[in-house]
């Protein structure tokens, strides 16, 4: 299984976005299916300080998609579609409430623009991914002791390679420069890769931009793991209670967004679901006796 | 009366030995004020037996009563002896037909021959405690059988501090993959371990670490509706043993903690 966590959604705020935005976010989609990418996270890319977020409807993604009714002719050939989000915190102070995102969105994650704000949340934040702005170079250090909080905490930490490929050379001195200070503070642990391209033409096939990583310098072995970690991280806290009991058996495989009430099933879709029904027989027979 | 006021009882306890004489007195005193009041008079003294122990040790030997009854409870012990006992008793009967076979050349033999297959549980008998559980969960989730399905949140969290004997699970995935399709009726539910019975009448421990479990619940009435009619009208759900391995009563009031899903 081969998943891009990162399609940027086209706006940055509620504004319904226009009909060749739809038709550029469609042409990326169809790119990254022939790449034989399978699951495609569209990412919705908010900065609290700016935008006022509403009472209801925080999802954008599945408001004007109407519950991806909209990319149906994906959904049929066994493409899996999920929402996340990626706060941009300056202030530490500013980013504590995450609880509302918890249950409107698949996965959360955080751009911290200070060190304060990476400190708070490699340390108390419960989120899935940190991410950093690759056009630039960051501002602060990275500390191998901040970095390690995270990694034990399991937050993962991704690379963007759409600045890579980019004609401006800034950006791509840039982007070597920071991907190697993430590989030297992390060493090599916890990354993933992904592409948040805006352009349907920087796309490109996963070998190919791992052996390009290789040759910067890039050692993990885990890397196609730990997204799979990630997607089931993220859609275990909306259909378990703390990973305890969950519903269903692939977490991943089956995507019913926002679900309120569980569904019931039929038995041919529960693995081996005759057994339970020869059990059920044999209580009724013992009750008619 | 007597645990109500237990500085009166016990300040009673030096003249009059017997208990029922010390209630009948205080509850006469409290009977109008209910305020702790003891007004001392002299009286004619009765004989007391055990004098020769002092006030503050009748008291330590009460507090810690419990501790020498604990001693006596053998129940845990009597139970591992009786599951390794079955154990061995499975382990002889099965070499005892394998040999029966080969002095024999019979192709097969039915296990109701030999005198260890009495001693050995059934599967029938554990029915009834397969169907009482069915009957304690859906009063539990709030599950009638008109087709009304309750919040999933709340599902989830009630059935993570739930009881599990006598419910009916099969091994979906696991790391050891001679268990998986394994399947019976939970008779207890120890801290690291699954004990089920299966439908050859055997029992099995079984791991909780690295396995997924799954069972189902119907939504309809599976007494007076016909089976086969309903194929649709099940709920599924899984427990994820890694992070179920808690005894029952430790984990009713347990508050789980959020962890990383690195290992599952």
């Amino acid at each position: 299984m081969l998943a891009d966590l990162s399609i940027p959604w086209p706006v940055n705020d509620y504004s319904i976005i226009t009909r060749e935005q739809f038709i550029n976010l469609k042409n990326r989609i169809i790119v990254l299916e022939e790449l034989q990418y399978t699951h495609i996270v569209i990412n919705f890319i908010i900065n609290i300080h700016e935008i006022k977020i509403p009472s209801n409807n925080i999802n954008p993604i599945l408001n004007q998609l109407e519950n991806f009714n909209k990319f149906d002719e994906f959904i049929k050939r066994g493409i899996k579609f999920f929402t996340r989000i990626t706060i941009i915190i300056e202030h530490p102070n500013q980013g504590q409430n995450l609880s509302k995102f918890y249950s409107n969105f698949n996965i959360i994650s955080i751009l911290p623009k200070t060190e304060k704000a990476l400190i708070l949340a490699c340390g108390n934040l419960d989120i899935d991914i940190i991410t950093f702005d690759y056009n630039f170079k960051i501002p602060f250090f990275l500390k191998h002791k901040t970095i390690g909080g995270g990694i034990k905490k399991g937050i993962k930490f991704e690379i963007c390679y759409s600045s890579l490929l980019s004609l401006n050379s800034i950006e791509k001195q840039c982007f070597i420069n920071n991907f190697l200070q993430l590989v030297r503070s992390s060493r090599n642990q916890n990354l993933i890769v992904s592409s948040n391209s805006e352009n349907c033409l920087k796309l490109r096939n996963f070998n190919n931009i791992l052996n390009f990583l290789k040759n910067l310098g890039f050692k993990d072995s885990k890397i196609l793991t730990n997204v799979e970690k990630v997607l089931l991280n993220s859609t275990l806290r909306l259909k378990s209670y703390k990973q305890t009991i969950m519903i269903g058996e692939d977490p991943i495989n089956e995507t019913n967004h926002h679900l309120k009430n569980p569904i019931k099933r039929h038995l041919n879709e529960i693995d081996n679901g005759e057994i339970f029904k020869i059990q059920l027989k044999k209580l009724k027979q013992k009750n008619l006796k | 009366m007597d645990k109500k006021y237990p500085l009166e009882a016990s300040l009673l306890s030096r003249s009059y030995p017997s208990k029922e004489k010390i209630i009948q007195l205080l509850e006469t005193r409290y009977a109008l004020n209910d305020n702790p009041t003891l007004s001392l008079k002299p009286i004619e003294i009765e004989e007391i037996e055990n004098s020769n122990k002092s006030l503050l040790t009748n008291l330590r030997e009460e507090k810690f009563k419990y501790k020498k009854e604990l001693k006596k409870d053998e129940s845990k012990s009597v139970f591992k002896k009786f599951i390794k006992n079955h154990q061995r008793l499975q382990k002889k009967l099965k070499l005892k037909i394998q040999h029966y076979k080969k002095s024999n050349n019979l192709s097969q033999v039915s296990e109701t021959l030999f005198k260890e297959y009495k001693e050995l549980l059934k599967f029938d008998d554990f029915l009834t405690m397969n169907k009482l559980w069915i009957s304690y969960i859906k009063d539990l989730l709030c599950i009638l059988n008109d087709g009304n399905l309750p919040n999933i949140q709340q599902c989830l969290i009630k059935l993570s501090s739930a009881e599990f004997n006598g419910c009916f699970l099969r091994v979906l995935k696991s790391k050891n993959k001679e268990l998986i399709g394994k399947n019976g009726i939970v008779i207890y539910d120890s801290q690291k371990f699954f004990i089920i019975v299966e439908q050859t009448n055997k029992l099995k421990l079984i791991e909780k670490k690295g396995t997924y479990f799954t069972f189902v619940i119907p939504i309809y009435d599976y007494e007076n509706e016909n089976i086969d009619d309903n194929d649709n009208n099940y709920l599924e759900f899984n427990i994820i043993g890694s992070r179920f391995q808690y005894r029952s009563h430790d984990r009713s009031g347990k508050k789980f903690k959020s962890k990383s899903a690195d290992d599952l």
